[in-house]
């Protein structure tokens, strides 16, 4: 008997076998009207629900207040990307880090902007950090995806409440990438100082995701780049583990899934990252990760959610490269559950949409339990 | 314990090095030695970023605290005393907007003594081009990191090959996702995803410009 969403993903995430592995998806705005038009269906949500079968609804987040007043360039740039202004990047326009949204680079591709200006890199004292005032999480309409989310989703599909960039990413887009990095070396009262501040609205914001009724608490840090950290480990030891620890402290007490997504390489660091208590991790990435070497060392203590290439496989191969590599993907990594799968990340304006096709034919085909590979 | 130019270079003494670099001028040290022990240093930091015993902001730092020391030693140079070693291009690709890579890049090649005018991000295929002749660059680096970015770079060597100078320069590609095959598919002379190892690359091939020429 077919099972719900909700129940397969559980079921992953308790390191059993489900009816099948869970499907994830992330396409850019191009990408999504080919698939439509290959798949002749007109909205998003029967393509990636009824025809892709996928498992994840959107998350559950905060965005800008009902009485909120967007920026003419602002909405206009939404409107050309097809995003609803109050939930797309309205955070980075209340919270003040601008971005040039007059040219949207790279067709399609939603978010490749260029910042323009981090409103806490000019802040030379640790009073300064302290006086700055955070959006206000008790603004009315707040909360109104999250509860329009849970109310729609919950039943039938675990839902994920989405803290997006939380210290690192945060940080450097308030700061500065140089400057916060430099913090970190030579300004150590001015780094702790910007990881309370956002330490202290993410424990908030999590909190109330979780009264609300999330099943899992999701956030999104880049640390890797294609080889190695960011940063240094010892620092990232120092500074960032402490805090993820205290995060994370809450959804686990509440019995939530902690949810770790970071591109890139960051393989010195899952263990650190088990220890600070997350569930599952994503990507990863396959073009620089091993995920069937994390499967063996951690595969008992976290879920994979990992995906098909979209930095190689899926822009650059042929349907054979990625049936190939999906299988091999299910073949070392579905067996037992705690497995996940979809795209390793955004697929991109350019990449040919059979290859996306045959991703997602090859997992409703190969992706059913007992896993039977040819 | 005395911290040696190029172990404070190493160990990212940035608040340090000024004083350092100084009292090296006071003690009657040459300029041009001076030059030499920041880059010993910087060397090692590369070869500690390739064991992936340090790491991109220890790269960041140590060219920080290298651009301080050259700040400080740069008026005590003679005139023509500092001579070229090659001239590049280099820039973020058209729709590319990531410049981190790019700019430790430069920093490192800065310092290796490398003449580099930089374009900045969203640069097109055609600008890399205009300004390389216009420069008279050896070298074109391309820093690209989205996989929708890249393709563009085929369109680069083709204006060159249309002009009759795709001789002229040697071409790089350079981003945390570009793959060894970039320079089959796009051929580029070379393809790195590894800022270190681009640098590397560049020294070698002013290294065999200088010697083709004597």
């Amino acid at each position: 008997m077919p099972k719900s969403s909700r129940e397969r993903v559980l079921t992953t995430l308790e390191h059993r076998e489900p009816d099948r592995v869970p499907l994830s998806g992330n396409f850019d705005t191009y990408i999504m009207s080919m698939l439509k038009k290959h798949y002749g269906v007109a909205n998003s949500r029967e393509l990636e629900f009824s025809v892709l079968g996928l498992d994840f609804p959107p998350p559950a987040k905060v965005v800008a207040p009902r009485n909120w007043v967007p920026s003419d360039d602002y909405v206009e740039f939404c409107n050309k990307i097809g995003v609803e202004p109050r939930s797309a990047y309205a955070d980075y326009e209340e919270w003040g880090i601008e971005r040039n949204l007059r040219k949207i680079l790279v067709e399609g591709g939603q978010g490749t902007f260029i910042f323009t200006r981090h409103p806490w890199e000019h802040l030379t004292e640790v009073s300064q950090i302290d006086e700055v005032e955070l959006p206000d999480l008790d603004a009315p309409g707040r909360w109104d995806l999250a509860e329009k989310v849970i109310k729609e989703y919950k039943e039938d599909y675990l839902v994920t409440g989405l803290l997006g960039h939380v210290l690192w990413t945060a940080g450097w887009e308030l700061r500065g990438m140089y400057t916060f990095m430099k913090d970190l070396y030579v300004n150590e009262k001015m780094a702790e100082a910007i990881l309370d501040k956002l330490l202290s609205y993410m424990k908030e914001v999590c909190k109330v995701l979780i009264d609300m009724g999330v099943d899992i608490i999701r956030v999104n840090e880049d640390w890797g780049t294609q080889t190695q950290l960011f940063i240094n480990t010892n620092l990232w030891k120092k500074y960032f583990k402490p805090r993820y620890k205290a995060l994370f402290n809450i959804p686990k007490k509440a019995g939530v899934f902690v949810y770790f997504h970071s591109d890139g390489n960051i393989t010195p660091i899952v263990g650190d990252l088990i220890d600070c208590g997350i569930d599952v991790l994503n990507p990863v990435q396959p073009e620089c990760m091993n995920p069937v070497e994390i499967k063996s060392k951690y595969g008992d203590k976290i879920t994979i959610h990992t995906g098909c290439s979209v930095q190689r496989t899926l822009p650059y191969g042929t349907i054979e490269d990625v049936r190939k590599e999906v299988l091999e993907a299910i073949k070392n990594l579905a067996p037992g559950g705690g497995f996940m799968y979809g795209t390793s990340h955004r697929v991109l304006y350019g990449t040919p949409v059979e290859n996306v096709v045959t991703l997602y034919e090859t997992c409703h085909k190969y992706g059913r339990y007992p896993i039977k590979i040819p | 314990m005395k911290t040696s130019l190029s172990q404070a270079i190493v160990n990212m003494k940035f608040d340090e090095i000024e004083a350092l670099v100084q009292k090296a001028l006071v003690a009657g040290k040459s300029p041009l030695r001076i030059l030499d022990e920041l880059r010993s240093g910087l060397d090692i930091v590369g070869k500690k970023f390739e064991k992936q015993e340090y790491f991109l902001s220890d790269l960041y730092m140590a060219a920080e605290t290298m651009k301080r020391a050259l700040d400080v030693l740069r008026p005590h140079f003679k005139k023509g005393e500092i001579k070229s070693k090659g001239r590049i291009v280099i820039g973020s690709m058209e729709g590319d907007i990531h410049d981190f890579g790019k700019n430790i890049v430069i920093s490192l090649l800065l310092s290796h003594g490398l003449e580099v005018y930089d374009l900045g991000i969203d640069v097109s295929p055609a600008k890399f081009v205009s300004e390389a002749i216009r420069v008279n660059a050896d070298i074109i680096g391309v820093s690209a990191l989205l996989s929708a970015t890249q393709p563009k770079t085929k369109e680069l060597i083709d204006e060159l090959n249309s002009r009759g100078i795709r001789n002229r320069f040697k071409v790089i590609l350079g981003g945390a996702g570009v793959q060894k095959e970039a320079v089959e598919w796009w051929g580029v002379d070379a393809a790195v995803n590894d800022g270190v190892k681009g640098v590397d690359i560049i020294k070698s091939w002013v290294e065999e410009k200088k010697n083709a020429k004597k």
